[in-house]
């Protein structure tokens, strides 16, 4: 055996060249433009070692894994040189042994390469925290990725056998993973991606167990399917190609009957939830500016919104300084449980169902139309520094849709909630550029912060520098690889307004909208016990105090003004896609004088232990949410057990 | 004749094969669109066509690339079609055009797909879905020509895929390079391929259909050059002199891609506004906010260009970034942001600084400065104490050590000795400075570091100061592996040898002696004084697992005498959550609890807000009128169990 596996491997020496070559490739490319001895495990293993499962480096390990179970089979059996392996006095069950273990091996062998050069630059850091090596890590890595790689080549090994139709599998397969997770937020052990998840207990990595398992007996079922199929296959010279007419027309018949079928069925399914065009219920309805799309029943609202839209997108083009507007399409039948409205270039899609009042609708058309022109003026320059602009983004659109059509209430809801977070979290302008904003605080802050900073923005700058930061933004001279700072004092430098003066400004602002603002709306989450009932389910019970008062004294909570809805954002699990994080619904419990709020959360949205969640509620009647800071919770199963015995 | 029998014969070879590639196609578009549908932030089922241009179209392509030419070309069939008397172009115009067509005809399975997924919304208008259609065409025709080309190179076609796929990859996430302004990056852009009806990108298309053209001739001149022979080589196995050419070729475009995002420099970012103070040489610019400030800011104006220029002959500097201050009047004296992206630039308020204040944010500058001009090296931690203590020892005494403040030498060497009083062995500045600052914070990291700098002025005068300085933190450091090893011949300890004359040993135990000495000293005993004899106490509470519990407090000291502590004085609890890497960590004061600073054990209890496996910094820190910054007791790292 030893023998076959070694000739299997000096045969597969021409792709082992083309694998360490893209691996120098990769070591040179880090390398030149870094001083390797001041990298951290964390930095050289960078997005890698990100809690959940990182796409693109899965993508790079299974191609590799894909490609290299491509060349065992398929071209022995085209060059009819698999009958010379079959004269051999060893068993074709031999062979195909042989062939599978040499591809994990050579993939084990450039993996457990790749990660020896990593061990000897991680070495090399002298550095007593940043030169830390995660041995634990670094191993389970190690084993994890030669796991994985042996079920990719599991798989390869089986689709190759089917050719294109394996691969065109192999894509729908994925498919159908990233279509799970857009539905219904992760797609669990499905994902063969899942196995790479990541979660951390302290500094110890825990591997997906349940994932690894799964999918190791899966590809197991997998191999015995693919040695079936290809010792049953003779080569091109012994007649693999002789088929007979009508063999070959079933062979060819059976899978473009399944992809026919497939095909029809889901688009029936998707044109029949759309309406389709034959049968479209949709009513059409048009203005100098607009072509709006919606259900007949919305007939009133958007007789308000159609009555008010020219005019109001007028206005936004005289307030941008805009020579021409464009036509914009709106779909007003659109269902969304994450968004009032989204815009895209010269498309809008709004979910009348988000607010009750018309002219709550007519604002988020404005609010959308704004999205619209800062794409327009801009030239999309602001998708491109979108981290850096998105608190602009949103704040300008804020801003403009509320100066156009003003919901005072709903503003000074928005703004309270933002003066109270700015205050608790010390939010600055700097944080609010960082990528890493949504992630630690609400990105729903995007919204009512950017609003206050535009205002004061508007304030310094004045109001026709909101057009003029578009158009400064979209020049054509800006390089793209501006930082978040760099990107705005060089584009309000291009105006002759000064960022400083603006966030000075700004910070006054918030200073005084927080010491304005009724505290005592906003009472604090002091506690949180997390268990895993055994439905699976994840139960948050958070006792409710209030704010300390200037002096640090506990103030006392007001029962008259508790919140009106409670909510909890639970951290997302897809990969392939990007997704919403869930929200759920929690109830108060009033127990010895004690308020809590109990938030179940479905199993699904906590499929592993570890999981983050944000607690938040609403301070006034149909407001925004209010979300605490980040936190994170371990819902392991039987904790519901642990704490009743406590 | 002859063409129809070409023609036949491909689409008896292949037909049965294309039909299954349509039908699969049209599954895997099904299958895209019901996913759309889903998808949080999807607008449209026409953003399908995209996606697919950009994910399985290129996989199909190659397909029938493969199918088609290579495999004709490298078992050698294609020679039997060349006998034919049909001339040698035509059998290959032939495959071009059946390739095209096919794909084509996916082209449309595709849009009608969408079509059917599509609804009034869409506002699909025939003119709109013709643009759409042409586009689409016009990408796919290029990702033909190409495929078509490739396959015409044999075994050459593998690295060749590489290549191309690494271009795409440079030029799409290369930060210098903005894809979104040229074809066909811009053809098939995410805003416009999709929601873009008024204008249609006749340019972009042109330049695409260039390219297009481009490797489609090419392709001809492969397969026609010296009568075939090159595709008959090409279609041979590649040698190892193939595969050094082909390095060579790579190494070059990687040096060609590199130039290129060099040659994007720009000029340094400027304040730009009336309420602004400049100063030419050294580089300062500062905005101070208001005319009500401008005084004030003069003043530190002042200290800040004092301080720079002597510093900058001193090391024998040649030139500085630029330096930008902003005053931020709403802040607390010590809150600093500080960035060295972009020259320097530091934002504070200065109004109310005393001159330790001054020469703390003096300090701040020149670290910065300091750090840019060794591209980042600097603050390597074998080098970090050199930066902390030589800047903090030039705010001071800006070289002459008669300039340095009684009153700030007692607090920063009472800093300094308490550092070191807590620490459990030697304090060793070149293995252990993350984890002293990580201990005791960078205010104190810092005045132990300026401790030894003075320790080695006073012993070794001013010149082995300097000699320091001009050793550590004076010359630029390139960013790549050899400029590390080039750094790393001369560790830390032997540089400090060579510029102060003193071995390690002498130096760490003189210091030490001369650090006992300074306690005994009246003003640093007196400041000494006004610190409690505190020891901090950190543990976790998990006795309820579902609510576990940092607990941290103050427990009375052995050694030390109780302090005689300001009235004023609170002590903090200040924390922030870790990842599972250790890294340097500031903990900020947005997440804090104030106590008193008394002798209890469980003075500070955070619960509910970390889970079990997580890790929580903890430090705490004394505050009081009679020291300027924060003094961290201790800190450490929990791990929740």
């Amino acid at each position: 055996m030893l023998v076959m596996i070694f000739k299997e491997l000096r045969q597969l020496l021409p792709i082992a060249w083309l694998w360490l070559a893209v691996i120098a490739m990769g070591f040179a490319s880090r390398l030149i433009g870094s001083r390797a001895d001041e990298e951290s495990f964390a930095s050289w293993y960078d997005t890698y070692l990100d809690v959940g499962s990182d796409p693109l480096i899965a993508a790079v390990a299974a191609l590799v894994g894909l490609v290299t179970a491509w060349s065992l089979f398929p071209r022995e059996i085209d060059d009819s040189t698999i009958d010379f392996l079959r004269a051999l006095p060893v068993s074709r069950l031999q062979v195909f042994v042989a062939k599978y273990l040499a591809a994990v091996v050579l993939i084990s062998g450039l993996v457990v390469f790749s990660y020896s050069i990593d061990a000897l630059l991680l070495a090399w850091n002298p550095e007593s925290m940043g030169g830390v090596f995660y041995t634990q890590v670094f191993f389970t890595l190690l084993w994890r990725d030669i796991v994985f790689s042996a079920v990719i080549v599991a798989h390869g090994v089986l689709i190759s056998w089917f050719r294109v139709t394996g691969l065109v599998v192999y894509v729908i397969y994925l498919l159908a993973v990233a279509w799970l997770e857009s539905r219904a937020g992760g797609a669990g052990v499905f994902s063969v991606l899942s196995m790479l998840s990541n979660e951390y207990y302290g500094s110890r990595l825990v591997v997906n167990v349940e994932a690894i398992v799964v999918h190791v007996l899966a590809a197991f079922c997998m191999l015995v399917i693919a040695h079936l199929l290809w010792s049953k296959t003779a080569s091109a010279r012994s007649g693999g190609k002789q088929r007979t007419r009508v063999g070959s027309f079933w062979r060819a018949l059976v899978p473009i009957a399944a992809f026919l079928g497939l095909g029809a069925t889901l688009l029936t399914i998707t044109a029949n939830e759309n309406g389709g065009l034959v049968d479209d219920s949709l009513s059409i309805a048009t203005t100098a500016h607009f072509r709006f799309a919606f259900h007949p029943a919305d007939q009133t609202t958007v007789d308000y919104v159609l009555t008010h839209a020219d005019e109001d997108f007028r206005t936004l083009g005289e307030i941008l300084g805009a020579e021409e507007l464009p036509t914009v399409r709106v779909n007003l039948a659109a269902t969304s449980e994450h968004a009032a409205g989204l815009a895209t270039w010269k498309t809008i899609r709004m979910d009348l169902d988000a607010f009750e009042a018309d002219v709550s609708q007519r604002r988020v058309l404005s609010h959308e139309a704004v999205h619209v022109m800062q794409s327009v003026l801009s030239d999309r320059a602001m998708a491109r520094h979108f981290a850096a602009t998105r608190f602009f983004i949103e704040g300008m659109a804020q801003y403009l849709s509320f100066a156009i059509v003003p919901e005072e209430e709903r503003r000074s809801s928005n703004r309270a909630i933002a003066a109270i977070a700015w205050k608790r979290q010390e939010i600055r302008f700097e944080d609010m550029i960082n990528p890493g904003f949504a992630a630690r605080h609400d990105p729903d802050l995007y919204y009512s912060l950017g609003d206050l900073w535009t205002e004061s923005f508007v304030a310094v700058c004045g109001e026709p520098a909101l057009g003029d930061f578009l158009r400064a933004a979209g020049r054509e001279d800006v390089p793209r690889s501006l930082s978040g700072t760099v990107f705005w004092h060089d584009t309000l430098g291009y105006l002759g307004c000064e960022l400083e003066q603006v966030n000075g400004r700004f910070e006054q602002d918030m200073q005084s909208l927080y010491d304005e603002t009724d505290r005592s709306r906003f009472p604090v989450f002091e506690g949180a016990r997390v268990t895993r009932l055994d439905d699976g389910r994840v139960r948050i019970v958070a006792t409710l105090g209030a704010e300390k008062d200037a002096n640090g004294e506990p103030g006392v909570l007001n029962s008259d003004e508790l919140p009106a809805r409670f909510t909890v954002r639970v951290g997302g699990n897809a990969s392939l896609v990007a997704a919403v994080d869930p929200v759920f619904r929690g109830r108060l419990e009033v127990q010895n004088d004690q308020v809590q709020i109990v938030y179940e959360i479905p199993a699904r949205a906590v499929p592993r232990n570890r999981f983050e969640y944000q607690l938040g509620y609403s301070p006034y009647a149909d407001s925004r949410v209010w979300y605490d800071t980040r936190r994170s919770g371990t819902a392991a199963a039987g904790s519901a057990d642990i704490s009743a015995t406590q | 004749m002859a063409t129809t029998a070409l023609i036949g014969k491909d689409v008896r070879e292949h037909g049965a094969a294309a039909i299954g590639l349509l039908v699969a196609s049209l599954a895997l578009v099904a299958l895209a669109i019901a996913q759309n549908r889903e998808a949080a932030f999807s607008m449209s089922p026409f953003e399908v066509v995209r996606f697919a241009l950009i994910t399985f179209v290129p996989l199909i392509v190659l397909t029938v690339g493969n199918r088609l030419i290579v495999r004709e070309y490298l078992s050698g069939t294609r020679l039997f079609v060349e006998a034919l008397p049909v001339g040698s172009l035509r059998p290959l115009l032939i495959k071009y055009l059946l390739g095209a067509l096919f794909l084509s005809l996916l082209a449309l399975v595709l849009l009608a797909s969408c079509v059917l997924g599509s609804s009034a919304a869409d506002d699909v208008t025939p003119l709109w879905l013709g643009q759409l259609l042409l586009k689409t065409l016009v990408v796919m025709c290029l990702y033909w020509s190409i495929v078509f080309c490739f396959s015409l190179c044999g075994h050459l076609r593998i690295v060749l895929y590489l290549v191309t796929l690494g271009i795409v990859a440079l030029v799409a996430w290369m930060p210098a390079i903005d894809a979104t302004r040229f074809a066909p990056f811009r053809l098939l852009d995410r805003d416009l391929f999709v929601f873009e009806r008024d204008v249609t990108p006749v340019v972009d298309m042109l330049w695409t259909l260039g390219l297009a053209a481009a490797f489609v001739v090419t392709g001809f001149v492969i397969a026609r050059l010296g009568n075939g022979s090159v595709a008959e080589r090409l279609a041979r196995p590649m040698t190892r002199r193939d595969f050094v050419v082909l390095g060579v070729l790579v190494v070059a475009g990687a040096g060609l891609a590199g130039a290129i995002a060099e040659n994007r420099t720009r000029e340094p970012i400027r304040f730009g506004n009336n309420t602004v103070l400049r100063v030419a040489e050294p580089a300062i610019e500062m905005y101070f906010a208001s005319e009500a400030y401008r005084a004030r800011s003069e003043a530190f104006l002042q200290s800040v260009q004092n301080a720079i220029e002597p510093m900058q002959a001193r090391l024998g500097i040649d030139a500085l970034p630029i330096t930008r201050l902003a005053l931020r009047p709403s802040r607390e004296r010590h809150d600093i942001d500080y960035g060295t992206l972009d020259g320097v630039y530091v934002a504070a308020n200065w109004l109310e600084h005393d001159s330790y204040d001054d020469s703390v944010l003096v300090a701040v500058v020149l670290h910065g400065l300091l750090t840019a001009r060794t591209a980042g090296r600097a603050p390597f931690e074998p080098h970090h104490w050199v930066l902390d203590g030589f800047t903090r020892w030039w705010a001071e005494t800006l070289g002459d050590p008669e300039s340095l403040r009684d009153s700030h030498r007692d607090e920063l060497l009472a800093r300094a000795v308490f550092v070191v009083s807590r620490l459990d062995q030697e304090a060793d500045l070149v293995t252990g400075w993350q984890g002293i600052a990580d201990n005791f914070g960078y205010p104190s990291a810092e005045a132990l570091a300026f401790s030894a700098v003075l320790y080695v002025a006073e012993t070794q005068g001013v010149e082995a100061v300097f000699a320091l300085g001009r050793s550590f933190l004076a010359e630029p450091v390139g960013a790549s592996v050899l400029a590390s090893l080039a750094d790393r011949r001369r560790p830390a300890w032997q540089r400090f040898q060579e510029a102060t004359g003193t071995t390690r040993n002498e130096f760490t135990s003189g210091w030490a002696t001369w650090l006992a000495s300074q306690a005994r000293e009246p003003g640093v005993a007196a400041q000494l004084g006004l610190v409690p004899s505190l020891e901090p106490v950190f543990s976790v509470d998990s006795s309820d697992p579902t609510q576990p519990a940092i607990v941290a407090g103050y427990r009375q000291s052995d050694s030390g005498t109780p302090g005689d502590v300001h009235h004023d004085a609170r002590c903090f609890l200040r924390y922030g959550a870790l990842s599972a890497f250790d890294y340097e960590f500031e903990v900020g004061h947005e997440d804090e609890r104030e106590s008193l600073c008394a002798a209890d054990e469980a003075a500070h209890r955070i619960s509910g807000l970390h889970g079990a496996g997580d890790r929580v910094y903890v430090a705490l820190e004394f505050e009081s009128p009679d020291f300027h910054q924060p003094l961290r007791l201790g800190a450490r790292r929990l791990e929740i169990p």
